[in-house]
């Protein structure tokens, strides 16, 4: 092969796998942002009407859009912490 | 080559240049006037019915009628009321005002909050209502509600209370966006000026006839540079600039300072900040006096062709960056942020040290091979009678182009990923 379309070949594809992580990255935060917003409501709307955080995300129903989902009560019950992809939110009580 | 060509070859390169910035500018400031959700003319008529036209401005959002007459303004209060956080979150809402600036009413549109108070809080007319006929200038100088007699939404009071001051929060956003801005010196122009001063006197007198004076100014300007913070032209900068205009209230000198390095050498062919200001380049070149020329590194052919391309290339995947609004920090694409390293990444302070290491073997390597500040230099530079319309112009049409292409499919392309 021309050794001069092999090394700006080399150059345009490490380009082109930058950009391309880049846009991996920024449909992540997109849609980690998305997700936790739509899990907030979702877990607020619970809480309104349970009156208590759930133990579990099995009864809350929302778009995680295939990301990783971490969820957890916090200190018995005051409050909760979830994270959706890259971004983490925590709920309290407005007691606490 | 004759005169007409050579002047529209150069007003050509001007051209691309302005409009490339223009392109990115117009975008960021779409985005910013419309914010994450723009409101609807739907929205509007709620409050105003004969509106039949929504015109977004830096100053808010223009109501216009069915005789295309102007009938009020309306203020989306995010992103000023993020901040202003209820229960769970920020809630944003909708002002809409007469020719008078007197609010005709208000409305809640986004919340972060519980829905139940939510709804709450929309359906409380008595505390919607409480804002009508408010003078939207007047309400930036409440600091207490109750004072005002806006009464919290029983149930929904945090939410309620977010929504208030989100209001009063826009209100006196828009009053410090009206004042005129005055231009502010800091002691740092008066070191931007020396600077200017010493590139000009060692670029445009006999001093560069002396090898021993110009070395002088030359590490005299180094220093200047260097041990007192002086801004360097870089993408990050001028991409920065041209997402948000130029600061010249904050940064006037600067702003002139980095006009004139493009200026200057589109005029007179001198391009006075690679060769009397760039500390990078100085380095280099210092490096390579260093070490014998028997140690040099010898770049095939192909691979100097190959690489002739990098710093275009660059500037290209900036531009994708700057539309697209990519997660990546434009100051790691080079290496001068490092020469402040407390605020250099370590991505940054990497490059810095294979740049200089590399710039031992190859002199000048990094200038040559893979700045993108300096290719931008280069391009407006004036190279004389030798200069022709080439493969840089037709390319920076080309990225001109597509630049355009991906400022009309930026939305599309965010509502993708999503």
């Amino acid at each position: 092969m021309n050794k001069k379309v092999l090394y700006l070949g080399t150059i345009v594809t490490l380009l082109l796998v930058l950009t391309g992580f880049l846009f991996y990255q920024k449909s992540l935060i997109l849609k980690s942002e998305a997700g936790a917003a739509e899990l907030q409501k979702a877990l607020l709307t619970y809480i309104e009407k349970e009156e208590v955080y759930p133990k579990s995300l099995k009864e809350i129903k929302f778009n995680h859009r295939g990301l990783e989902v971490i969820y957890e009560v916090l200190e018995n019950g005051q409050g909760c912490r979830f994270t959706v992809g890259t971004r983490t939110i925590e709920l309290w009580d407005e007691k606490r | 080559m004759s005169d007409w060509k050579k002047y529209f070859l150069k007003f050509y390169r001007v051209a691309i240049v302005l409009l490339t910035v223009c392109t990115i500018y117009y975008v960021q400031y779409q985005k910013s006037i419309r914010g994450k959700s723009p409101v609807a003319l739907s929205e509007v008529k709620v409050h105003l019915k004969n509106s039949s036209r929504l015109s977004f401005t830096e100053q808010g959002i223009e109501v216009f009628g069915q005789s295309n007459e102007r009938i009020g303004t309306a203020f989306s209060t995010s992103p000023y009321s993020d901040k202003i956080k209820g229960y769970a979150g920020p809630t944003e809402s909708l002002i809409v005002l007469d020719l008078n600036k007197k609010i005709i009413g208000v409305s809640l549109r986004s919340s972060g909050d519980t829905p139940g108070h939510v709804e709450d809080v929309k359906n409380d007319f008595e505390f919607i209502e409480r804002w009508q006929e408010k003078n939207f200038l007047q309400i930036a100088e409440i600091e207490d509600l109750e004072e005002e007699e806006i009464w919290s939404v029983s149930g929904a009071t945090r939410t309620s209370e977010c929504m208030a001051w989100g209001i009063i929060e826009r209100s006196r956003a828009f009053q410090e966006k009206s004042k005129p801005l005055a231009i502010k010196f800091q002691w740092k122009d008066a070191l931007v000026s020396a600077v200017l001063i010493l590139a000009l006197i060692a670029t445009f007198t006999k001093i560069k006839e002396k090898p021993k004076w110009r070395t002088l100014l030359r590490w005299l300007i180094f220093f200047l540079v260097v041990i007192f913070g002086v801004d360097l032209l870089c993408v990050a900068l001028l991409g920065g600039w041209a997402e948000n205009g130029l600061p010249v209230h904050n940064a006037l000198v600067l702003t002139g300072f980095v006009l004139l390095m493009f200026i200057i050498p589109w005029t007179t062919r001198k391009q006075i900040y690679c060769q009397q200001i760039c500390p990078h380049g100085l380095i280099q070149e210092t490096m390579a006096q260093k070490v014998p020329s028997k140690y040099s590194w010898k770049l095939s052919k192909e691979l100097k062709w190959a690489l002739k391309f990098l710093p275009g290339l660059l500037l290209f995947f900036a531009l994708i960056v700057l539309i697209f609004e990519l997660p990546f920090e434009l100051s790691e694409l080079e290496v001068f942020a490092a020469w402040y390293p407390t605020r250099a990444s370590s991505v940054c302070l990497i490059l810095f040290v294979v740049s200089l290491l590399v710039s031992a073997f190859i002199p000048k390597g990094y200038c040559k091979y893979a700045c993108p500040t300096g290719r931008f230099l280069e391009y407006v530079r004036d190279s004389g009678k030798a200069d022709k319309f080439g493969f840089a112009d037709k390319m920076a049409a080309l990225i001109f182009v597509l630049l355009v292409i991906m400022a009309l499919i930026a939305d599309n392309v965010e509502a993708w990923l999503l």
